[in-house]
Parts: C-alpha cells; structure tokens; sequence
C-alpha cells in the first residue's frame, strides 16, 4: 500500500510536521524520497514588482543615519512594528508581525546579489533565472526546480502564474506556464480546439510546434483550475484587491491538490520614485491584508502544512531619498519566507548604513541560499543542480 | 534624391561588407506575405498577387515612400481641454475633465486603429507601433490625454524618419517627462527616473553605462518642462548649470547636449538597430548582422528609411528561422485576420478586443513596453485571442463576451458562507475598467448583430464549393502563414460534420442561411489554432 503524505498527517503525522523545518532533508523529505508524486509540496512566489524600498519595509528606525538621509518619507518609531530596538515592520505589515511573532515568519535581511544591477528588467533577469547571464541561460530557476525535485511529474499546472505578466523565473524553452488572471474566464468559448489525429508530431516549425503544446496544456489545464476554484470553500475573508483575488486562487489550487508545485502572483507598483509614502503605505497594506489572509486559511488545512511563502523584489531602492519625496532604484532588500513549515526569525545580517557603495547597501546574503534552501530543505531537491552553484543554505527551514 | 542615393550607396557599402551574398530569396507569395506581415498587418491574396507582380524592390519602395495617408486627428491640448470643462458646477470640473481626457483619448486611438485597418500607410503603422512600445508612455500615469496623443503624432510623423529626431524630440515630450518623473527633476531635488530609461531602454542599453554616468545625466536633464497648454518648455531656474562627466566627456551639458552624447555612441545605434530586427524578425540578431544593422544606422546618421530598406531587401530576412515564426501580438493576429477576411469590424471592437487580450494602446504594461519577441502566449492568452476571434467573426455573440469577462458575477468571491458564494463586491481599478469594456463590446454587438458581414456569399464569390474548398478558404484568409496540410484535411473533416448538423449538404448550400454559422464555425476553428497566433 502506498501511503501519502496526506493521509499520513491526517492519521496524526503530528510529529513529523513538528519535524519540519528541523533541518537538512528534513524527516518527511527522506520519507518520501523527495520526488514523491503524492505530497502536496506547493511553493508560493510573491513579487513586489518595480523594486520595493527594503527600508521602509524592515525599517531601521533608531539609526541616525536612516533618519539623516531619509527625511521626508522615513518612518518614526512609532510608525512601525518594533522586532527590537533596532529594526521594525513598516507599521501596516501586523499581519506579517504576529506570524513573526509566533515564529512563522522569516525575515532575511540585506538580500541581493553582487554586482547588483539597477535595471528592472535586467536585475528581474537576475532574480527569475537565479543567474548573473540572465536570460542567456535560457530559462527560468522554476522550470529547473520542479524538474530536480518532481522528476516523474508533467501536469501543466505544477508551475502556475496567477495575474497578468508572467515573470521569466517560469520560463521553460518547452513548454508555456499555466497563467491566467480569472479562473471563470479559465476557457474556450463556442468551440474547443481540439488536437489534430492527422497532424505530426513536428510540422516543421517550431514556433507552430509550441504553440500547440501550449494549447494542449490550456486544454488540460482548463477544467481542473475551474473547479478547484468553484468548489473552494473558506470563511476567509480575502481583500477584494488583484493581489487578494489571486491569493485565494493560490489557496483553492493548492486546497484542490491539482497538482502545483510553484505558484506565482505579483503586487505591482513600488517604482516610488515620486512621493513614495503615501504609495508605499497602501502597498504594504495591500501586501498584508493578502498574506496574512492566505496564510490564516491555510493555517487549519492540511495544504497548511505544506505551503512555503517566499516574497521578493527584483532591488531595494536607494539609501537617501530623492529630490520628489521618493527614491530610484538601488540594491539589497529583505526577503520574507513565511508559513506553518518555516522556522521564524531574523536571517542574514542587517545591511550597514555607514558602508555604502555608490550611495547603496552592499548585500549581505545572496538571495539564491534563499532558493537553495527552499529547494534543498524543502523540496528535498540538489539545490547545486538547480542553481548551477553552490549557496550556503540558512535555518529557516 | 540626395538620400535616395545616399542610401543606395550605403547598402552597396553593406553588401560588399556582409561576406559572401546569400542566394537571393524566391519573390513569391509566401515571400510577400511574410513582407506584409511584418512591414505591415497582412495582405489579402489579391493584394498578394499585385506585390508578386510588383517585383520586391518595387514593393519595399512602395512600402517606404507610403500611402495617402489618413485625414489628421485634431488634438485638444490641455489648456484648451480645460477651458472646455470649466463650465458648470465647479465641484464636478475634475470629473467632467477625467471624462473629456478618455473621450479625446478614445477618439485618438480609434482614429490610429482605422488607420491601422484602411492599410493606407501599413509601414508607418507598423513602425508607429513599434516606436510607441519603445518610447513607452503609458496615459494610466500622464493622464492628460492631449499630451499623450501630441507624443504619439509625434512618433508617428517621425516613424520612418531619424532616429536621432526621435531621441532628440523624446527628451522633451512632455508626456515622457510626466511618465518618468522627469518635470520633477531639479536642481538640488535629483530624481533618476528619466536619466536611467534614458540610457538603458532609449539609446545605450545597459551595461553600456555607468551608475555615475545615470546621476550626471540625471543633472544634465534638470529644467525640462512643460507650460499650461502641455508645450514643451525649458525652466532654465531649475536646471543645474554646474559641469557634469557623462560617458568619460566634461562639460556644463544640458539636454540637448546629453542627446548628442548618446548618439555619438556606437552602441546606441546597435541598440536602436537590435530592436528594430527582433521586432521585425521576431528573433534577436546575431552579432555579425547586428553590427552591420548598427554600422547602416549609425553611417546614414540615424536614417531609418535604408536600414528598413536592407533588412526588407535581405534574403536573410525571408530564412525559415524568420517566416511564420513570430508570435503575432493580440492587435497583429486581429488586424490581420479583419483585413484579409474583410470582417466588418469596427475600431473599436478592436480596441476593445486588444486592450483585453493585453494589448491597450496607450497604456503598455511596463516602462519597456509590451512583451517582446516570443513572449506573448501563455495557456490563457491563447484561449483568450482564440475566443476574441470567434466574436469577431461573428461565431460567438454579446453573451459570450460578458461571460469572457465576467469580473464578479461567475467567480466565488471573498468571504463565501457554508459554500455559498455572496460576494458581489463591483470590481475595482483596472478590472472595472476592463469590465466596462466587455460591456461596451457587448452592447456594440448587440446594436449591429443583423449588420453583420455575410462570410458564405464571400467564400462563394471566392469560388467555395465544397468542406474542402472551405478548408482552404479559412486556412488562407484566416491565417497569416501557410497552414499545415494536415490541418486542412482535418478542418475539411470538421466542417462537413457541421454541414452534417446544419443540414445543408447539397450542392447550393453556402446559398442557404444555414450555412452562414458553419463558415463563420470553419472561420473561428483556424483563427483559434495555434497557427492563427502566428504571423
């Protein structure tokens, strides 16, 4: 008999979820050798697009030298979440204090990566593809994740993309990812193309030849994503924001178990280079009023138990602020990673104010033993064979 | 004249640098169709055997020296559109000028549509929406309607022109400088914004700059402004006078000068011709054509004009790698499919149709634009275009739209109680403005329903008989590329099991109004296939 983990934790796998998070290739991991194709392993990709200002997120708020450079748009003490008497949680993110307060939330400081860039486009390259080439590499760090650690799993839903655009991290040269913004619309209407009985395998152009995987998959996928989300049922109160839809989307695929390994939704709009409070208030509002939502309906599923949340930005934004009450575009920022399996706490070391380079922070953990992490100790996967390197991995899981 | 033979005399200069010729590619159908795709929105096969006929250089020339043009489009600028709205209650001005700036703005891009559609000028149509997705500006941010539309003209009368007019024009544009937070940057008050896009998107590239070269830039580019009526206008008190190193030169620059920086590098000119060639070509050049794209560009200072004329004379440009093989963008794969079916669309279907499926023309998504080269499709984003083809042939009605694009009614909102969905929540943000959109689509629908275009006597003047003849119909006026055999056979299959169902298997049937719904079926079925994304 073939037993799932699922089932497992239903019967009283207490101890084991206890177990997780407890270090290198946890018990359940070993368990279930990694690529079991039962478990419902699902990691959550959250992304501030435009570069969120990491400073007013974990905001040193006694710093002189913060307070000096910062200020128009600097946040007082009183304005944010004390973690001690150094650092505190922009005051909107209550939500993401109370999980770090019962350890759920990890906080990995001065995240980036060397010689940052600070081209969106170019450092989103960086973050999507976990590579300095960027897209040279020819794919996403998504596609090589799921293939180490799900080797035997082809469900066109294992990588997911809940919004509008599509980050490159899901990019695969052989297939498109599963994305769509409403699940409703989630369809063929009038007539479903079907596949071809007389076509070939190959009609000799390439591009045609992956435009029809692409439809076989939104074929396949349609159904299943339609009614995982009808039939999700949750007394959760999401935000009616895009960010708080596409959440509970999240939550109904991974409720449903249909088989996403990688979920990818987007919050856009923290390019504040003008009057930035004001935006970046609403925006961290929006942020956690979605995930503390998402997360406490999680919280009492089973899909609880096997949910990662990972938040990132592709750069934080420069130290001293500007000359229109905002700030352009820098480097290092804090990571979140949160969820039931996710040992809480601060990670990394506090990037220092006094030793800027170019008027930026120096980053003081690559984001990819972030990935190498998730991908080791969470997935159970060859972290050095997803990233093409080695990274040291950190304790939060 | 003079250019003329400038021109000439730079692609002499470039074939003898080029290596070895390539054999000259076959001037046929397919050939002038991939040109008509790609230079502008497609071709009917009439249109298809009069370029044929025309010979390829004939054609290209047609291509480059344009059209008759459509009728201008009078733009209100901003001092007049608010005199407009000043009358009335004054508690009502901002909305009745949120109202006057969409209206100006809709009639603007309706009027870019139509001219996109009469395919009086495809070429500059065609670089126009190329220019407009480089020099991205996007009205969700500058608002003001008048400078949006005033930026696009200006694009537009500058499509085929210099490249080096572009630049130079763009760094004053005040739309631009709204959308980069460029009439903010002072003297003493810096804001990056514009100087970053500046390098990295609109000349250099990154990697071609230095942070140090952004933050003198940045000073250099201090003053620039706009006065009541959105003109450009300089305001010498807030530009920093001071001297700045930009690109290893010293001096007390200014905009202009900083232009001129720029296009004196070599790798703007390699930046500028390396967009050109992966929007045309869907692919990115390789090293050696890239840099005898850039050395064309850079050698005929900035002329558009002979490096469109190489690429469109190239045999290069007709290889396999190329033909058939971009990913058309939601406006390409529409515009085409109405201008080679002769689909009694309107404009604004068409906005409408795009703007959904991602493409809203004066609002891109990002500061570059809208997805590049082969990055368009996703699961639903085929779903959606194919579902967008079937309203606009008229094989899906009003009701499908709103279902399309139902916001709240169809999806299990927030908060649902014992399984019971009880949101009903309005969409907000852009949702309800794609919401009222689908709207708008489907009361159109509904208002020229019985006006729709008859697609059976069209494929019986075009000498259908049978499923196979439709079959081919479809796969050539539907499609931009040269359909698979296979694909033939198997719609051929498909539409006799609809003739079946319809009931008209005689031999008069495409007389019958039966036999409408079948051929706008046969229509939908090739313009939803994979190949329908291609062009």
């Amino acid at each position: 008999m073939r037993i799932d983990r699922r089932s497992f934790l239903a019967a009283g796998g207490g101890v084991l979820a206890a177990s997780f998070g407890a270090g290198p290739a946890s018990a359940a991991v070993r368990l279930f050798g990694g690529g079991d194709e039962r478990d419902g392993r699902t990691l959550v990709l959250v992304q501030l697009s435009g570069g969120n200002d990491g400073l007013s997120t974990v905001v040193p708020y006694a710093n002189d030298e913060y307070r000096r450079v910062r200020d128009s748009i600097r946040l007082n003490a009183d304005q944010v979440l004390a973690l001690d008497d150094e650092r505190g949680l922009h005051g909107e993110l209550k939500g993401l204090k109370s999980m770090y307060d019962a350890g759920r939330l990890a906080i990995v400081e001065g995240a980036g990566y060397p010689n940052p860039i600070r081209s969106h486009f170019k450092s989103y390259d960086v973050w999507h593809t976990a590579h300095a080439r960027g897209r040279a590499v020819g794919e996403g760090w998504v596609p090589r994740l799921v293939r180490e650690a799900f080797p035997k799993e082809a469900a066109p839903e294992r990588m997911v993309h809940i919004g509008k655009q599509v980050p490159y991290s899901l990019h695969s040269p052989t297939s498109a990812p599963v994305a769509f913004e409403i699940p409703e619309s989630y369809r063929w209407f009038g007539q479903t193309p079907e596949a071809s009985d007389a076509a070939p395998e190959s009609t000799g152009n390439p591009a045609l030849d992956r435009l029809r995987g692409v439809q076989a998959d939104a074929n396949a996928s349609s159904r299943r994503i339609r009614d995982a989300a009808r039939s999700y049922r949750t007394a959760a109160d999401y935000p009616n924001s895009a960010f708080g839809r596409a959440l509970r989307v999240a939550a109904s695929l991974i409720d449903a178990r249909i088989g996403g390994r990688v979920i990818s939704v987007d919050l856009n709009g923290f390019d504040t280079h003008r009057d930035q409070r004001r935006q970046h208030d609403q925006l961290m509002r929006t942020l956690d009023e979605g995930l503390a939502v998402f997360c406490g309906d999680l919280r009492g599923r089973t899909a609880g138990d096997e949910c990662m949340v990972v938040v990132f930005s592709e750069f934080g934004r420069r130290v001293a602020e500007n000359g229109s009450r905002g700030t352009d575009h820098g480097t290092a920022g804090p990571m979140f990673v949160m969820g039931a399996p996710v040992k809480g706490g601060l990670y990394g070391e506090a990037p220092r104010l006094d030793r800027l380079k170019d008027g930026d922070l120096v980053h003081t953990t690559d984001f990819r033993s972030v990935y190498a992490t998730v991908a080791q100790r969470w997935f159970g996967a060859d972290a050095e064979a997803v990233l093409g390197a080695k990274y040291p991995l950190l304790d939060f899981a | 004249m003079a250019a003329a033979l400038f021109a000439a005399s730079q692609l002499a200069a470039c074939s003898r640098t080029a290596g070895p010729p390539a054999p000259p590619a076959p001037w046929d159908a397919d050939a002038a169709r991939h040109l008509a795709n790609r230079a502008g929105f497609g071709a009917t096969p009439a249109e298809l055997r009069a370029a044929v006929a025309r010979g390829r250089e004939a054609e290209v020339e047609r291509l480059l020296r344009g059209g008759r043009g459509v009728a201008p489009f009078a733009i209100v600028d901003l001092a007049a559109i608010r005199e407009a709205c000043r009358p009335g209650p004054p508690e009502g001005y901002e909305h009745r000028l949120r109202v006057a700036n969409q209206q100006q703005l809709r009639g603007y891009a309706l009027w870019w549509i139509d001219a996109m559609l009469s395919g009086a000028d495809p070429l500059r149509e065609r670089m126009t929406l190329f220019w407009h997705g480089y020099f991205t500006t996007s009205v969700r941010i500058v608002r003001h309607s008048g400078m949006v539309a005033t930026q696009h003209d200006f694009l537009r009368r500058n499509a085929l022109g210099n490249f080096g007019d572009l630049l130079r024009g763009i760094v004053h544009d005040p739309a631009m400088l709204v959308y980069l937070d460029a009439h903010v940057n002072r003297a003493g008050e810096g804001n990056e914004n514009f100087a970053r896009e500046l390098l990295e998107l609109y000349s250099l590239g990154e990697g071609n700059y230095t942070e140090r070269d952004v933050r003198e830039v940045a000073r250099a580019l201090t003053g620039l402004s706009f006065d009541d009526a959105g003109r450009p206008r300089f305001r010498p008190e807030h530009h920093d006078g001071g001297s700045k190193t930009v690109l290893g030169r010293e001096g007390r620059f200014g905009p202009d000068e900083v232009v001129a920086l720029l296009l004196e590098r070599p790798e703007c000119a390699r930046h500028v011709a390396g967009r050109m060639l992966a929007y045309l070509e869907g692919v990115p050049p390789r090293e050696a054509r890239l840099e005898r794209y850039a050395r064309l560009l850079r050698e005929s200072g900035y002329e558009l004009d002979p490096v469109l004329r190489a690429l469109f004379l190239d045999p290069e440009f007709y290889r396999d790698e190329v033909v058939g093989r971009r990913q058309a963008s939601p406006l390409d794969q529409y515009l085409g499919a109405a201008h080679r079916c002769r689909l009694d669309v309107a404009p604004l279907e068409l906005r409408i149709a795009a703007a959904l499926a991602g493409e809203d023309l004066f609002a891109p998504p990002g500061v570059d634009g809208w997805p590049r080269d082969n990055d368009w499709i996703t699961t639903s984003g085929l779903m959606t275009r194919a579902n967008h083809c079937g309203v606009l042939v008229g094989a899906l009605g009003a009701d499908d739209v709103l279902r399309m694009h139902a916001a709240t009614t169809a999806e299990i909102g927030p908060g649902s109680l014992r399984g019971v969905p009880v949101l009903e929540l309005p969409p907000t943000g852009l949702r309800l403005v794609m919401l009222r959109r689908a709207e708008e689509w489907a009361s159109r629908l509904r208002a020229r329903d019985a006006a729709r275009t008859h697609l059976a006597p069209r494929a019986l003047e075009d000498g259908v008989r049978d499923e196979r003849d439709l079959a081919a119909w479809v796969a050539e006026r539907g499609l931009a590329i040269r359909a698979p055999r296979e694909l033939e056979a198997d719609w051929a299959r498909a539409i006799a099991a609809d003739r079946r169902a319809a009931g008209v298997e005689d031999s008069g049937w495409l007389r019958r109004p039966a036999a409408e719904p079948v051929v706008r079926r046969a229509l939908h079925r090739a313009l939803a296939s994979p190949a329908g994304c291609l062009h």
